[in-house]
């Protein structure tokens, strides 16, 4: 399968579930922000779910198919429209050879996962195939997409992806009349974050703590696949105390020495030595990767053992959702053949 | 032998814990964390994914849908089943054969010129001659806390303090793959091109950070390393 690039958009890079194994030498895990929204893709095109998916930054783009092709789209960056018709995002699509894709601007979030049967082609460097902009490795030459780009997938199609194929494959457009509903699994529209105290939390004054809960916080300009930064009430160290150097990940909010704070994400260092107040809870980091500056939050103190509840019930429900697909396009009389 | 019941075991997210050695930065603690490093990668429990050493404190990445599935591991939330099998790993099992490489790695370094623009500043700033600092700065043994920052860039102890200098006031936009640089206190190469504020003393050709090796940084934790003096010509000859 073969879709082309007529227009990249802001940045769109080729994204998986990251770097694993590489923290310490400072290789950063980078993969996708929303990782719920890419898995889901994958699900729905029958890829299993760490495969790379394409990245859209807000719309923009547009894409035109050189053969038939198995996709999904999910996320909330963009809609997408085909020959004057908006097409469903969190459902697998058959889309013919030849049809132009065009995605546009004007949801409320930010990216959006495009997924293809057998996974997308891509450079596969140090355990990885994301895009790492900043060293140049990973997804489509290691760097974001181009126009002209004509991405391929891989050949190898697993059983439940030919299912689908054969189930959905027509002389037109065709999906099924179900899909995902992700604000079933994933707090999207919820403008308050959960997050547990991190390790230097009794660092800052009580006046500066009790402002990080109540107050909002906006995400100004600065804010990338790196990390946001935070404008609101500065937060102040009780006392000025420096941190030596320790491992950070996605979600860690650190405080800068002016106060204000920084939500790190999937593209951060992977250590840092400003003081960490909190972490967002796992279970709302694809909240997090929808956010745009200008966007107004607020965080949510819970336990560390209410976290890991809700991510543990997060991804137990990705796997229901997995077999869910399997059951739908896969008779028990096939399951047999493909095992 | 010594477990880690005398040490600080945090939680920190749902997939991962933090254990702390001590509060400041010293060889005895980095033989603790290469040790108990090496110990947990010997024989890592069910669900364990990567760990992190930084100056004071190791980082331990774990799956919690693994751990929790483990029969051997006990406790109701995957990171107290983590952290009691962190607290049973001994932590100086492993300091004679692990901890720190005796023989230094020696990193050639071209120093001053093009390559070490502010090295005019660094001997000013500190009352030396040009020869003198080169001297003060390869003379040393520095060891390899961590690696953090970018790709393959070491935190390094063990510079001279007499070779201190603060940053730049306005960081530079491109400093070179291989610039070694002072910032503080500090010491350190620059692994890829980036933007810096460190005052920049010379280059060296070697890489340190090679994505395309199956091992991309050439230091790692607990490495000792020092600097040879080499020409612009010694310099041009090893770059290729």
């Amino acid at each position: 399968m073969q879709i082309n690039v007529q227009k990249p958009g802001l940045l769109t890079t080729i994204q998986d579930q990251g770097r694993i194994g590489y923290w310490d030498t400072g290789i950063p895990v980078a993969g996708a922000m929303d990782k719920f929204a890419s898995q889901i893709a994958n699900i729905l095109v029958g890829n299993k779910k760490e495969l790379p998916v394409l990245e859209l930054t807000y719309g923009d783009v547009v894409l035109k198919t050189v053969t038939d092709v198995l996709i999904s789209c999910c996320g909330d960056g963009s809609i997408l429209v085909t020959g004057g018709r908006e097409l469903p995002y969190w459902k697998s699509l058959f889309i013919p050879a030849n049809t132009e894709l065009r995605f546009k601007s004007g949801k409320t979030g930010c990216r959006t996962y495009v997924s293809i049967a057998g996974g997308w082609c891509a450079q596969h460097i140090l355990n990885s195939r994301s895009t790492y902009l900043p060293v140049k490795i990973g997804g489509f030459n290691g760097v974001a997409l181009q126009r002209g780009d004509q991405l391929q997938s891989e050949e190898h199609i697993s059983v439940i992806s030919l299912s689908i194929l054969s189930k959905l494959a027509s002389s037109t457009i065709n999906y099924p009349n179900w899909g995902v509903f992700p604000n079933s699994f994933v707090n999207y529209t919820s403008k308050q974050i959960r997050v547990i105290t991190q390790h230097e939390f009794d660092w800052f004054n009580n006046d500066s703590i009790k402002s990080f809960f109540k107050e909002f916080f906006t995400l100004t300009m600065q804010s990338d696949r790196m990390g946001y930064q935070l404008d609101g009430q500065p937060l102040t160290q009780k006392e000025t105390k420096q941190l030596l150097s320790i491992a950070v990940s996605m979600g860690t909010i650190q405080v800068t020495s002016s106060g204000s704070p920084i939500l790190l994400m999937a593209d951060c260092q992977t250590t840092g030595g400003y003081p960490r107040i909190a972490q967002v809870a796992a279970v709302d980091l694809p909240v997090c990767a929808q956010l745009k500056p200008g966007d107004t939050i607020q965080f949510k103190k819970i336990t560390l053992e209410e976290a890991e509840k809700e991510y543990l019930l997060l991804l137990s429900n990705i796997t229901a959702i997995e077999k869910t697909i399997v059951c739908r396009f896969i008779k028990p009389s096939e399951l047999k053949f493909s095992k | 032998m010594d477990k880690l019941t005398n040490y600080l075991i945090k939680p920190q997210s749902e997939t991962s814990v933090v254990i702390y050695f001590g509060d400041s930065i010293g060889e005895a603690i980095l033989k603790q964390i290469m040790s108990l490093n090496t110990s947990l990668r010997l024989s890592p429990f069910n669900g364990f994914i990567e760990s992190v050493p930084a100056y004071i404190s190791l980082t331990v990445i774990y799956d919690p849908v693994k751990v929790l599935s483990a029969a051997d591991l006990k406790g109701d939330y995957a990171f107290e089943r983590v952290i009691n099998y962190l607290r049973h790993l001994p932590v100086n099992g492993f300091q004679e054969i692990c901890a720190i490489s005796p023989e230094p790695l020696v990193i050639p370094v071209c120093y001053g010129g093009e390559f070490g623009p502010d090295i005019e500043e660094v001997a000013k700033h500190n009352n030396l001659a040009i020869d003198e600092l080169i001297h003060l700065h390869s003379a040393s043994v520095y060891t390899v806390y961590m690696l953090g920052f970018m790709p393959g860039f070491p935190y390094l102890g063990g510079m001279n303090k007499s070779l201190a200098t603060p940053r730049r006031d306005s960081p530079r936009k491109k400093v070179p793959a291989g610039t070694v640089g002072i910032a503080g206190e500090q010491t350190g190469i620059y692994p890829l091109q980036s933007p810096g504020g460190w005052q920049l003393i010379g280059r060296t050709p070697l890489k340190l950070f090679d994505p395309h090796l199956s091992s991309p940084t050439l230091l790692h934790a607990g490495d000792r390393l020092t600097f040879s003096v080499i020409s612009t010509s010694q310099f041009l000859e090893l770059s290729n």
